[in-house]
């Protein structure tokens, strides 16, 4: 086939195709603007919706919550009728936490004391060491919650009033420790029920609860023969008005 | 035949156009910027229901779920009614001693007052006091425990039944003292989530008793358990003295061969079983409270994790009935 070089159209020509292009652009032009304006429910629907920025009001089933899940429901709970405590500790917790720093160490140097003078040997050494070894990581973390108020001395009232107790034989250092556990865990609840902050209620609830432990093992160690010798907690909390630290 | 050319349409051809492609396109652009803007001036609509043919009956409303001091005191009174089924279960199950069951009851016992003094506080926090076993502890919890001691036939795609144990009474006292270190440990995980500090020592007062139990029952197992070898390994203790002297077995002489054609086949090495220890660690822990039960099969026993409660266990202010 050859191609040709078109010859321009005439006049003749021009007005004769003219008729079919423009058909169809303004079948073109009707579907666009048509089209458009069928569009424009849905846009004013859309821009309605967009407009609405409040949550729907309680009363509908949207706001229910489910006890199962983990997400605790933000709308009509009754208002709170406490603010929330703090994380960290308050200027009285310190205080608190202080005594509470010295009555461990005390605690741990009177262990060291039995331990030096051999008053246990074999498994049940090896028990008072890790009890040993848990009051000083007790008194560590009160260091490490309040930072440079720890004083990181022992309570010399507590220590000198119990040193005695902590040579002589196994029977009679484990009674004397058993009670000085309870004593400390005593203490500790006390503490724990005048304590603000969060973080320091969680560590002294985290210690009480071992000492608590530590106390019943000791009690079986001095012998305990009865299950409510095990479990005797005759110990009474500690003032910290009595034990400043100094 | 239609002449195919490479000429441009010439410009009369366009312009003499009263609507050409540009115009066309910007007449509707303008149509749909037009309507844009119409639609986004147009009131709200205040039916948003959709049209519908009949009459659906809305979905119930869920009661709100707030966490409350109360709701933390009923969630704990149901745990230790629960934990009182479990004693139940151990005495049951657990053909126990004497001594064993004396312990039991002692536990028992102690559970019941722990729940009178949680009552207490239950009114404090203006709630009204729980007075039956946690619904989730015990359909999640005791079920399968319970099951593995007895044993039950094979349930949904499980292969083959449930063998009952070997040792009831190794798993009851097991039970009894995961149970109490659950009750430690739900208490003391109370401690960050209740608002007053009163609340707070009275959670730990119920945490240490259970503590002094679960110490006093580990040793009533084993006498010699009294420290978890990590802590000793923690308060650098070398070597813990309690641990048994390794069992050496013979390797199997395959390849020998002589006349008698017997070989001797190495003795399997003995169950290593959960062990319970009267301080299992140095602080008070809030992990899992791991309990082993059951027969062990295929070199493991059947163990089960106990979780302090959490949202989906608390007993909220809705629910009203046990």
């Amino acid at each position: 086939m050859d191609i040709k070089q078109a010859a321009l159209p005439t006049a003749a020509a021009q007005t004769a195709d003219e008729s079919a292009p423009m058909v169809r652009r303004r079948i073109l032009a009707a579907g666009v603007s048509g089209a458009a304006l069928s569009l424009l429910p849905w846009l004013s629907d859309r821009a309605g919706a967009q407009a609405r920025t409040a949550p729907p009001t309680s009363g509908g089933a949207t706001t229910a919550t489910t006890p199962a899940t983990t997400t605790p429901p933000t709308t009509v709970a009754p208002a709170p009728t406490t603010t929330a405590p703090p994380k960290r500790p308050t200027t009285a917790d310190i205080e608190l936490l202080a005594v509470a720093q010295s009555i461990e160490l005390a605690i741990r140097d009177l262990y060291d004391a039995a331990l030096g003078a051999k008053s246990f040997e074999g498994a049940t050494a090896e028990a008072v060491t890790a009890i040993r070894e848990a009051h000083e990581a007790y008194a560590q973390s009160i260091s490490g919650l309040i930072g440079s108020d720890a004083k990181g001395l022992r309570s010399e009232k507590l220590y000198n009033a119990q040193r005695s107790n902590f040579t002589g034989s196994t029977t009679s250092v484990a009674q004397a420790a058993a009670k000085l556990e309870n004593v400390a865990s005593a203490t500790h609840l006390e503490i724990l029920g005048s304590l603000i902050g969060i973080d320091a209620a969680a560590l002294i609830a985290s210690v009480l609860v071992v000492e608590a432990r530590h106390a019943t093992v000791l009690n079986t160690i001095a012998g305990a023969s009865t299950l409510s010798n095990q479990l005797a907690n005759d110990g009474v909390a500690l003032s910290p008005a009595d034990y400043p630290v100094k | 035949m239609t002449i195919m050319n490479n000429q441009t349409s010439p410009d009369s051809f366009v312009t003499a156009e009263p609507l050409s492609r540009r115009g066309l396109l910007r007449v509707g652009g303008l149509t749909i910027g037009f309507a844009a803007l119409v639609a986004a001036c147009a009131d709200e609509v205040k039916e948003k229901k959709p049209a519908r043919v009949g009459d659906v009956t809305p979905p119930a409303k869920l009661p709100d779920a707030v966490v409350t001091d109360g709701v933390l005191f009923r969630t704990a009174a149901s745990v230790h009614y629960s934990i009182i089924d479990a004693h139940k279960i151990s005495k049951e199950l657990g053909k126990l001693s004497p001594e064993q069951t004396s312990i039991v009851d002692a536990y028992i016992a102690a559970n019941e007052t722990a729940i009178r003094d949680l009552a207490k506080f239950t009114t404090d926090a203006g709630s009204k006091p729980w007075t039956c076993a946690n619904p989730r502890f015990d359909r999640v919890l005791l079920t399968p425990i319970r099951a593995h001691i007895t044993g039950r036939p094979k349930e949904g795609s499980e292969e083959s039944d449930v063998a009952p144990s070997d040792d009831p009474t190794r798993d009851s006292l097991a039970l009894a003292y995961a149970m109490e270190t659950v009750a430690a440990e739900m208490h003391q995980s109370f401690v960050p989530q209740l608002s007053l500090p009163k609340y707070r020592a009275a959670v730990m007062q119920q945490s240490q008793a259970a503590a002094r139990r679960a110490a006093a029952l580990a040793l009533a197992i084993n006498p010699a358990n009294i420290v978890n070898p990590l802590s000793l390994k923690n308060a650098n203790v070398s070597t813990p003295t309690t641990v048994e002297a390794t069992t050496t077995t013979a390797a199997q002489e395959i390849t020998k061969t002589s006349a008698a054609t017997t070989t001797t086949v190495a003795k399997p090495a003995p169950f290593d079983f959960q062990q319970y220890y009267a301080i299992p660690s140095q602080f008070g822990s809030l992990n899992a409270v791991q309990l082993a039960v059951g027969v062990p099969s295929g070199g493991a026993q059947f163990t089960i994790n106990l979780e302090t409660p959490s949202l989906n266990s608390f007993i909220y202010d809705y629910q009203t009935e046990c």
